[in-house]
């Protein structure tokens, strides 16, 4: 299983696909960068700009844990996801497409062993995009505009119900936390593409049905019309990870919902294990 | 005494849903072989050998890898085995080298020196540091037989192994296979559309057609169990209607001038006797020997390739 682990790890840092993962969260974080500098001047423009730049470089409203805490948030359920899917996805699909899967397949190794080293692969790949996003988020925070404590309002976000505060040195915490559970919550999405890459013999057809299915329940899930049927949804149970950025984490149902994407993880990947296991290789 | 069976498959059989893709195949490789595979495109060779590797799980029947059944102990069976299965594919980014380390090192590791040995049998040494998308087909042919090459094995599968070769990258790769047997004592089950290097470098042949076994002996039973005798005689219509008479003798015409007539070596001079008792000038009675392909063409009941009107044309008749 160690072999396997180290080949699949040398197969992924020296994939182009893996880099430009990180070069296109980069990009994001410039953009983001941008559009919040380009907001401040158009809505801010004369006087009030000094009184945004009061608050702004007041650092106790705006500040970089703020920036990177909206950062965070927008992008994790589109773009993050993006990236663990065509990882996951292809991870069973492409090799089969390229033939390599039956070149290593008639080696003496277990299936369930190659598979599982290539699920390890991409949960680390996974927490790597994390913790590099939320890295490069509060760097550049820091650098731009400072750090502070994080204040919270109730908004678009959608975290809080009253305003609430996290002092700097607890927020950092947070976002080290929120890099581990963000993990948890997208090996959710993980495991699903890994299924259907092991189900399909094309990488995009894996990575495609994985997202059409998790954008699907994402939007379902954001209506009220289907309000009811919200909490059968894995989507909804995946927004666990934004628990450790309230004032008091609740524990509890922090323990809970990652429980259950628990579930759902390990659950998808023993019946894709399963699967691969019987499986005829005929590409 | 009875040789080691290296292979044996016993009633091997795959469905596909409603297709019969292999049907009660049992195969026997006998240690020290160069073993043709045989059979149309389409006539189950790669099933079989998919089965066998544990590619693909037989719908009923039996695989038995140097002694181990590979149903229950796939792992130990594949240990000493190596094989290309269709088109060799590597991971294009890493070198020929890498490629190799990578896959040895899941058949269980192998020395670094190792590695160079087997670069250099398949004659790669010079452009191991190459990555793979630069190689030409014939180098990824000679990786494929270099990485079968790894877990220093006593079988070799080599599943279409010159598909798609030049003629001098057809003669390397059988050069290669010569090596294999003499100089390193592997047992080889060659599956091949070519038969005439089957022909010329393997001992015993197995032919399959829709998933069933046609033949499997050595060559030389093959080539020499029905003899094809070549009947020159005047009054050749004569002769055709009077021997096409006699149902165990199967006459075929070539032009006007001959017959061909296919018999066992007894009947030769029975059939001498009677055309010379009904009055035929006989002027030639000789024994063709068939090539395989004459016979495979036989057996799996197919078709010389026909040439069209067009196609005459441009040749000439």
């Amino acid at each position: 299983m160690l072999t396997q682990i180290k080949l699949e790890f040398l197969k992924l840092i020296r994939s182009k696909s893996f880099y430009l993962s990180f070069a296109v969260l980069l990009g994001f974080v410039v953009l983001m960068l941008w559009g919040f500098y380009s907001y401040v001047e158009r809505k801010a423009g004369g006087q009030a700009v000094e009184q945004f730049k009061y608050t702004y470089e007041s650092k106790s409203y705006f500040n970089g844990l703020t920036f990177a805490l909206y950062s965070v948030m927008f992008s994790f359920s589109l773009l993050i996801p993006l990236f663990v899917t065509m990882t996951a996805g292809s991870s069973v699909a492409g090799e089969a497409r390229s033939g390599t899967l039956r070149m290593i397949c008639v080696r003496p190794v277990s299936r369930v062993s190659i598979f599982f080293a290539k699920f390890l692969i991409v949960a680390l790949h996974t927490y790597l995009l994390m913790a590099f996003f939320i890295g490069l988020n509060l760097l550049v925070g820091l650098v731009f505009i400072g750090w502070g404590n994080l204040e919270l309002y109730p908004g678009p976000l959608n975290l809080v119900d009253e305003p609430g505060k996290i002092m700097v040195d607890d927020a950092l915490w947070r976002f080290v936390y929120a890099s581990f559970s963000g993990t948890w919550a997208l090996l959710v999405i993980a495991a699903f593409a890994m299924f259907f890459s092991v189900l399909f013999e094309s990488p995009v057809m894996a990575v495609v049905v994985t997202l059409a299915i998790y954008v699907m329940l994402y939007i379902i899930g954001r209506v009220e019309f289907f309000e009811h049927l919200r909490p059968y949804f894995f989507t909804t149970d995946m927004d666990f990870w934004r628990d450790v950025f309230k004032p008091v984490i609740p524990w509890r149902s922090f323990y809970h919902y990652g429980g259950v994407c628990g579930v759902y993880t390990f659950g998808t990947l023993l019946v894709a294990a399963l699967v691969f296991e019987r499986k005829d290789i005929t590409s | 005494m009875t040789a080691e069976l290296v292979l044996q498959t016993e009633a091997l059989t795959k469905k596909y849903r409603r297709r019969l893709a292999v049907d009660q195949l049992s195969l026997a490789v006998e240690r020290g072989d160069v073993f043709g595979f045989l059979g149309q495109n389409g006539a189950g060779k790669s099933t079989t050998i998919r089965m066998v590797l544990g590619l693909v799980r037989p719908t009923s029947g039996r695989v038995r890898l140097l002694g181990h059944d590979m149903r229950r102990d796939a792992r130990r069976a594949l240990r000493r085995v190596g094989a290309i299965v269709e088109a060799p594919a590597f991971y294009e980014h890493f070198s020929g080298r890498e490629n190799l380390r990578m896959l040895a090192a899941m058949s269980g590791g192998a020395e670094r020196g190792y590695i160079d040995e087997v670069l250099g049998i398949v004659g790669l040494r010079e452009r191991a540091g190459d990555p793979v998308r630069v190689y030409s087909h014939g180098m990824r042919q000679r990786l494929g037989i270099a990485q079968a090459l790894l877990p220093d094995p006593e079988f070799i599968i080599l599943d279409e192994p010159t598909d798609g070769l030049d003629p001098q990258g057809i003669r390397e790769v059988r050069d290669l296979i010569r090596r294999l047997r003499d100089e390193m004592g592997l047992t080889v089950l060659l599956s091949s559309h070519l038969l005439h290097e089957v022909e010329q470098i393997c001992n015993r042949v197995a032919i399959i057609d829709y998933g069933r076994l046609l033949y499997q002996g050595t060559l030389e039973n093959l080539v020499t169990k029905d003899k094809t005798v070549k009947l020159t005689v005047d009054r050749l219509e004569e002769a055709f209607d009077l021997l096409s008479s006699d149902p165990a003798l199967a006459v075929s015409r070539n032009g006007l001038q001959s017959l061909y007539v296919k018999m066992s070596d007894e009947q030769i001079p029975q059939v001498n006797r009677l055309l010379v008792e009904r009055g035929f000038c006989v002027a030639e009675l000789s024994p063709q020997r068939e090539t395989l392909e004459q016979v495979f063409l036989r057996l799996t009941g197919a078709k010389a390739p026909r040439v069209s009107p067009i196609t005459k044309r441009f040749i000439g008749n």
